[in-house]
């Protein structure tokens, strides 16, 4: 083939069974190039990724992966990383007990006869930070677990990438990232660009794509639906090729139409959480009304998801305040008295916190309802689970959520998106009052993102009370009526949905002038 | 979105729901088949093996380990380990002894005695782990050295027999009669459960079982009813009574209530369980304090059998056993996933390699490095299809 290329694939084809996941698809990245990926779930992103990192060998797919003219084959993670693929993987796979040095040196620690030299391999892995700009930001002597999930990403891409990468392939990489961390991180791989670096950038985001990429693939139903160049394109244009057929752009106008409640559904009083020494949050107040959605913004470590956790009564640390619930004066101690106040949370970590992994869709889906639910009439009193009334459950919010996959399907097959719909749909059986989603389309293509906004649209139509936490200013734009922006542990700002700007929320949650974003080196 | 997100469009056809586990456990139903037909053909053995006082005597053999091992499987399916179990028969069977012997109760104050004890054993072992988070590794270490010191302080370390006469029956046997009506009774569970499940989901419009498969599964089930018949046509062991009823029950449990239910989710992702409102603390309570009274079952049984107690080495290794079956039985060590079908089986392999091992006269060395390398062979099978499963 030509020598143009730093990577290709040609006509690849990979099933599961009786799932064609990939049907010949082909993906071409010239040397140099920023190339795209999108395309919606089930598209063929994840195994076309496991095939180029060796997690799929070499054998169980058909077609050829070819790197700077060299077919390869590749049985392993290890042949992959031989071949100069580097991918960083959406998932984290950091060591939450190590610190961060002896994450990033893992598997190539410093030191002789087995003993390794601590002072070097901190010497190191700060070296390693340094070219991302991030070694005054981060302790390399941290434990990973920490982190916030931004910073923890970070770390992760910092040791997956090493020096001699032919092709870095990122998949996903800003899902969890503030939008200063993602500016960052655009910066960065525009600076390696210039310094020749080929790379493969899979997102979600268009907007990331438009303003990073030379070029995108777009994948459909496992194979390649366009090649687009980036100068000659719309994002309708690439949106309309990953769902094969025309979509409408839809930049809903928050609507303003208040319900005109007398007191609101949740208010909440000087919260404060955390010792004297290290508060988390400070002083919060504020209040829920029926039917509206909230979106909390604020950049990693500002408080969002302590927030979300201490309304639902997971807080570990000393917690103050006063929440009010409909007015009455509430005590939120538990998960379990969350539930019992009618709050719902959907939480940021999907597979750790969300889904139940050895289950089945219907099972996930029945998790909060089996002792309400009951076909017979008799039999949850006694303990037990009415299958059929749970299977009934399960194929109703199936078919009204549009998951895509069967109620008797193990959950951990489900795309991101539809497994998130599962983790908000096992709370619609008794619809919340109040409704937290934490992160809630991380890791969610476009077309099922939209759906989770229909719904969430919907419920707050009937009345609950919806607060989101986003690190995505576009979905915080896109739903909220309302938006709370938080930095570090205090309300900094209260904007109304219809109005505010990403500016304006980036300029609260950064705090104007006071605080320095961490510069980029240019490393190349 | 134009469509209401949550409407309900019209019901569209759905292929039969899968059951937790299946292919697994009819692999290892495969692997049990497959000592029994070696045994059945072996020159040595298939003079004994495939008589029914020999199957009756494993089956009664196996019984103790079958009732713990029905707790054990919930316990490891929450993603915990009891290791306590053998030392813990020591002492539930001391209190029996001495309350019958030294102490002259009748032999149901003395059951009731040492059930009572493993209730508040297990409620301790529920509190350790779930309220104190202390490791269950550990937890039930302590138990597992504190128990038979326990027991042997109990009885000043000397063997305690004969036991009473109104003991005896827990390891006695069941007439013919009163056998054959047990079988009938499990028949007629074993079918009504699979047509009743049938006819409901019928009822309701849900997608079923194709009729081959029910058909195949009454096959099974009368296959069993037909073995049995013919096993126990001399009667029953007492125990092996208690085992069938306790494994009913404990795969009910586990398939149909929500203390299964729970225990797969806690076991699972337990930090998605306490988000979605799960007991998380009673449920691993219940679990340990069952395991509890189920081994509190075994010890009354084995100390019936042998018609006294010896503290000393009662239950030795047990849990080591029990463990074993599970495990064989295709339940997960890391927790979240478990059948009570396998476990029966898992048990029952055991007791075949050690009953087949001894017709064949090999001496008990071999049976340790067998036994071992069934379990290894499982994992290693298990593991290999976990990960052809995940692609």
């Amino acid at each position: 083939m030509t020598r143009d290329f730093a990577l290709e694939l040609v006509g690849v084809e990979k099933r599961f069974g009786g799932v064609h996941a990939l049907r010949g698809a082909n993906l071409e990245v010239r040397r140099g190039e920023i190339m795209g990926l999108c395309g919606e779930n089930g598209a063929g992103k994840s195994t076309l990724l496991k095939i180029l990192s060796g997690v799929h060998p070499f054998g169980s797919y058909g077609g050829d992966v070819i790197v700077d003219g060299e077919v390869r084959r590749m049985h392993a993670p290890a042949d992959a990383r031989r071949a100069g693929i580097a991918v960083i993987h959406q998932e984290l796979t950091l060591i939450p007990e190590l610190s961060v040095a002896q994450n990033l040196m893992l598997g190539r620690e410093p030191g002789r006869l087995g003993i390794v030299d601590d002072a070097e391999l901190e010497a190191l892995a700060r070296a390693d930070l340094a070219r991302f700009g991030f070694a005054d930001e981060l302790d390399v002597r941290t434990p990973v677990k920490k982190l916030g999930i931004g910073l923890q990403q970070i770390v992760e891409i910092v040791r997956a990438l090493p020096q001699d990468a032919k092709v870095l392939v990122l998949d996903e990489p800003t899902a969890a990232l503030t939008e200063r961390e993602t500016s960052m991180l655009t910066r960065w791989l525009e600076a390696l660009r210039a310094g020749g670096t080929t790379c493969v950038y899979v997102s979600h985001k268009l907007d990331e794509i438009f303003a990073l990429c030379d070029r995108v693939t777009v994948l459909r139903d496992g194979r390649t639906a366009a090649v687009l160049d980036i100068r000659e394109t719309t994002p309708r244009e690439v949106v309309t090729a990953m769902v094969g057929r025309d979509v409408a752009s839809a930049r809903r106008i928050a609507s303003s139409i208040s319900f005109a409640s007398t007191t609101p559904v949740l208010e909440v009083r000087g919260l404060h959480l955390g010792t004297a020494r290290s508060r988390v949050l400070r002083d919060i107040s504020f209040s829920l009304a029926h039917g509206e959605i909230t979106a909390i913004c604020g950049a990693m470590g500002s408080g969002r998801t302590a927030l979300l956790s201490t309304l639902f009564g997971c807080a570990r640390v000393e917690v103050s305040g006063e929440i009010r619930i409909d007015g009455v004066r509430a005590v939120i101690a538990s998960p379990a008295d969350a539930i019992r106040h009618r709050i719902a949370l959907v939480p940021e970590d999907r597979k750790g916190a969300g889904i139940v992994p050895d289950m089945t869709v219907g099972q996930n889906l029945a998790l909060t309802s089996l002792a309400s639910l009951d076909v017979m009439g008799w039999t949850t009193r006694f303990g037990l689970v009415d299958a059929c009334a749970e299977e009934q459950l399960a194929e109703r919010h199936i078919r009204s959520l549009r998951i895509h996959g069967d109620a008797s399907a193990a959950v951990v097959t489900l795309s991101g998106g539809n497994q998130q719909k599962v983790v908000l749909g096992k709370w619609l059986e008794r619809p919340p009052k109040i409704l937290l989603l934490d992160e809630p389309t991380r890791g969610v293509d476009i077309g099922a993102r939209e759906e989770i906004y229909g719904i969430l649209e919907e419920l707050a139509e009937r009345g609950v009370a919806i607060l989101v936490a986003s690190s995505d200013l576009i979905e915080v734009l896109r739903l909220a009526q309302r938006i709370l922006v938080l930095r570090d542990g205090r309300i900094a700002g209260d904007l109304d949905g219809a109005t505010a700007t990403e500016g304006a929320i980036v300029e609260l949650s950064t705090g104007a002038a006071g605080h320095r974003a961490p510069m980029l080196q240019v490393g190349t | 979105m134009t469509q209401s997100a949550l409407s309900i469009p019209a019901t569209r056809p759905k292929p039969a729901p899968l059951r937790l586990g299946g292919s697994r456990t009819l692999r290892i139903a495969l692997v049990l088949f497959a000592l029994w037909a070696v045994l059945a053909i072996h020159p040595e053995t298939r003079e004994a093996f495939l008589t029914s006082g020999n199957l009756s005597n494993l089956t009664a053999q196996v019984a103790e380990i079958a009732i713990i091992s029905v707790g054990m499987t919930f316990v490891i399916l929450t993603g915990g380990i009891d290791l306590s179990v053998g030392a813990a028969m020591a002492f539930f069977g001391v209190i029996v002894a001495t309350l019958q012997i030294d102490h002259h109760q009748p032999a149901a104050v003395a059951i009731l005695a040492a059930l009572a004890a493993s209730v508040v054993v297990g409620l301790w072992h529920g509190v350790l782990v779930a309220k104190m988070k202390i490791p269950p590794f550990i937890a039930t270490l302590s138990g597992f050295l504190s128990y038979r010191g326990i027991a042997l302080l109990l009885s000043d370390a000397r063997g305690l027999s004969p036991m009473s006469a109104d003991f005896a029956f827990l390891g006695a046997r069941i007439s013919p009669a009163a056998a054959t009506a047990a079988c009938i009774v499990g028949l007629v569970i074993g079918v009504a459960i699979p047509v009743h499940r049938y006819r409901r989901r019928r009822a309701l419009e849900l997608p079923t079982e194709s009729l081959a498969s029910l058909g195949g599964r009454a096959a099974v089930i009368g296959l069993v009813f037909v073995a049995a018949l013919w096993v126990y046509r001399a009667g029953m062991p007492f125990p092996v009574l208690v085992a069938a009823i306790v494994t009913g029950l404990g795969a009910f449990a586990l398939q149909s209530t929500r203390l299964g239910r729970y225990a797969f989710a806690v076991g699972g992702n337990a930090e998605a369980a306490r988000l979605s409102g799960i007991p998380v603390v009673r449920v691993k309570v219940a679990v340990y304090a069952i395991t509890a009274v189920l081994t509190a079952v075994a010890a009354l049984i084995a100390a019936s059998r042998t018609n006294g107690v010896t503290p000393g080495n009662m239950g030795m290794n047990r849990e080591l056993d029990v463990i074993t079956a599970v495990v064989i039985g295709g339940t997960s060590l890391s927790g979240g996933r478990a059948t009570m079908l396998g476990t029966l089986l898992g048990a029952l392999i055991f007791g075949t390699l050690s009953n087949g091992l001894n017709l064949l006269g090999v001496s008990s060395n071999w049976q340790l490095i067998s036994t071992g390398a069934i379990l290894l062979g499982a994992s290693m099978l298990d593991s290999w299809s976990t990960r052809s499963e995940a692609h």
